[in-house]
């Protein structure tokens, strides 16, 4: 299990966990980070810092920090 | 029938509600907070529509998402229109399933339908209508596609609103899961995507780790350019013309009439004057605001807001605050209304707060006046000095206000996509804006420019006077003088009350500066104002450029922060460290020199 912000960009991982808290946790799930769902990081700002995801074909960008709360499995 | 248009930010909605209502919609703002309220009737009906701000959940995260998620709950509302953006159905639809959750009936407009092919999307949308249990309507607000469809689907007053099963749990996460899994059952059978959309090369060029920033600054300096230089400056040129030009008309006008000599300096200086000072600036608001406006509808704010995230985020501030204090070198004004992007209520009250340190072109007069005359070999570095003294001045104050690390805040936001912004609607957006802006401020400016006329045109035995030094003004300025000692190392009345007058407009100061020193433009080989070394010109300066803003920036700020306490404050603290600053920069520098 890693953390989606240690994955490099443009590689598709599975959602398996959120660790965030409260009304960010429901945010995130409403967004539609929920677990089995396909992720890939597709843009990175050049501060390296935030950037963006992709998934269910639209694009979310979080902090690094926020990437830092989903834990994601490599074997889609 | 009362209808409510419901959608995700980015969605077309607000261009939908004007193609729906044309005309015919009433702006305001929704009670206590700057969100918009757009309330229209949908042409050739009498239903009336509103269009409820931008929204992903009615669990609500934001201000506007809980006015959406608030109105639905506690109004009558009838029927439903949910816009979504069809090339982004999969999340859009999460909204729908809360939707549907409420009983009310709903009329799914499918927009932005010109964008399937590109997308290499194929959608079914009566498949779709089925599984939802909703009507279904494929339209595009900005191809004008599908709009009298809609129109005769709200008219038939025959809504399928039949039941779709979604377990709902005891467990809100569970639920959302629930929702989703729905969905994708649902997107599973009615959408088909072939091949990749290409969206992500702009950013490769715009996020560009090399010169994604240049281009930024390019962009702001072309919209800093356009609004204060090229446009604004001409229009607000020919606007003072025509305001020069009409004081004279008014003049000879009330001669004729034998208007008795305080009437027409009231109406001259007092009136004409105070409106005159709102109307010269609106043309720069006007061109900001279109730039502004233009750079949120391609998309480029979004990504504004993410290049410089990492900088401002370490103080505290938002990505998007950059904008306020590069509108404001040019103008307080319509920087403090820009910061309305800016989602983070907190950070956007700092920016809002912070604005107004940054040296408006209403100073520079000042500025000049005072480099020129005490520094005339130093007259751009001292110039340039006061400016990165506002630069650390605003990066000091962010970072010592700045939150502790337990009330964490967080980014989270769709990058849309980017698109080509419907010109007919930014325009119209944007003259609704800046007419918004003369309706508030206006009044205050004029009410405050007659109280400052009646100041100084009153004597202190009530009788009408042309002498300033026999005004009540002149008299507040003998009583408070003492207040600039530390600064001015001088009792000056004179010069107490052209930084009073600063409140006005700050281009006032030197104004009155003039008149006081006899109206000579050598104003400190004047007697009055001779004694001025240029430290204490330095720090008089200083303390211009950061006490309390004009009253029209006040007034704006009243407007945006809706609450008169907060503006009492932040006038009172900016006017408080302006004075510390200014009295210190005296003080230590007297010791040193």
């Amino acid at each position: 299990m890693k953390k989606l912000s240690e994955i490099e960009v443009h590689k598709k991982v599975k959602i398996v966990g959120l660790k965030s808290t409260g009304k960010y946790r429901i945010r995130q799930m409403e967004m539609g980070l929920i677990p089995g769902t396909i992720v890939e990081i597709v843009k990175v700002s050049p501060f390296n810092d935030p950037l963006t995801i992709s998934l269910r074909g639209y694009q979310l960008t979080m902090r690094k920090s926020e990437l830092d709360l989903i834990e994601v499995e490599e074997d889609l | 029938m009362n209808i409510a248009l419901v959608g995700n930010q980015n969605s077309g909605k607000s261009s939908l509600f004007n193609i729906l209502c044309g005309e015919k919609q009433k702006i305001g703002n929704w009670p206590g907070v700057t969100i918009e309220e757009k309330i229209g009737i949908i042409k050739n009906t009498n239903h009336t529509l509103i269009d409820l701000p931008g929204t992903y959940s009615l669990i609500p995260y934001s201000k506007e998402e809980e006015i959406t998620a608030e109105y639905i709950k506690n109004n009558s509302v009838d029927l439903i229109i949910n816009v979504i953006d069809v090339t982004l159905l999969e999340r859009s639809l999460y909204l729908t399933t809360q939707l549907k959750e409420t009983g009310i009936p709903i009329i799914l407009a499918l927009n932005m339908c010109d964008l399937l092919e590109k997308e290499h999307l194929k959608i079914d949308p009566k498949e779709l209508g089925k599984l939802f249990g909703i009507k279904v309507v494929i339209i595009s607000s900005k191809k004008k596609i599908g709009v009298s469809e809609l129109i005769n689907e709200i008219n038939s007053n025959n809504y399928l609103n039949e039941k779709i099963y979604i377990k709902k749990n005891q467990s809100l996460e569970k639920t959302i899961e629930n929702r989703y899994d729905f969905i994708d059952l649902v997107t599973q059978r009615v959408l088909k995507k072939e091949g990749n959309n290409s969206d992500n090369k702009l950013d490769k060029i715009f996020l560009n780790k090399y010169v994604g920033i240049p281009i930024f600054v390019l962009v702001m300096t072309i919209v800093y350019y356009l609004s204060t230089n090229i446009v604004g400056n001409t229009l607000s040129l020919f606007v003072e013309n025509i305001i020069d030009s009409s004081i004279l008309t008014i003049n000879d006008v009330l001669l004729k009439c034998k208007t008795s000599e305080w009437l027409i300096s009231l109406i001259n200086d007092g009136i004409v004057v105070g409106v005159g000072s709102v109307l010269t600036f609106l043309p720069q608001l006007l061109v900001l605001f279109l730039c502004i406006n233009i750079l949120e509808n391609t998309g480029y704010m979004s990504r504004i807001a993410m290049l410089l995230d990492k900088l401002f985020h370490w103080l505290g501030l938002s990505g998007k605050s950059l904008i306020p204090f590069i509108v404001g070198s040019g103008c307080s004004v319509p920087a403090i209304m820009t910061a309305r992007t800016i989602e983070n209520q907190k950070e956007r009250e700092k920016t809002i707060a912070l604005t107004s340190f940054i040296p408006c072109s209403a100073k520079l007069p000042l500025i000049v006046l005072i480099s020129s005359f005490f520094f005339p070999n130093y007259q751009g570095l001292v110039a340039v000095s006061l400016y990165f003294l506002a630069i650390f001045v605003i990066v000091f104050l962010s970072f010592i206000t700045k939150k502790r690390k337990s009330e964490e805040s967080f980014f989270i936001s769709e990058l849309p996509k980017y698109q080509f912004p419907n010109l007919r609607y930014v325009f119209k957006d944007t003259l609704c804006k800046c007419w918004d802006f003369i309706k508030r401020a206006g009044s205050v400016i004029l009410f405050s420019s007659i109280i400052v006329w009646c100041l100084s045109h009153i004597s202190t035995s009530i009788t009408f006077t042309n002498d300033i030094s026999a005004s009540i003004l002149a008299f507040l300025g003998k009583s408070i003088s003492f207040l600039f000692y530390p600064i001015l190392k001088t009792n000056s009345w004179e010069a107490s009350i052209s930084a009073l007058q600063g409140i006005i407009a700050k281009e006032q100061v030197v104004a009155s500066m003039e008149i006081l020193a006899d109206n000579t433009k050598n104003i400190f080989s004047s007697g009055t104002f001779s004694f001025f070394t240029p430290l204490t010109a330095y720090s008089f300066c200083v303390f211009n450029l950061f006490s309390a803003p004009c009253i029209s920036a006040i007034a704006t700020l009243k407007q945006e922060l809706k609450s008169t306490k907060k503006v009492i404050i932040i006038v009172m603290l900016q006017t408080l460290f302006a004075y510390i600053l200014a009295s210190s920069i005296s003080i230590i520098g007297g010791i040193f020199l």
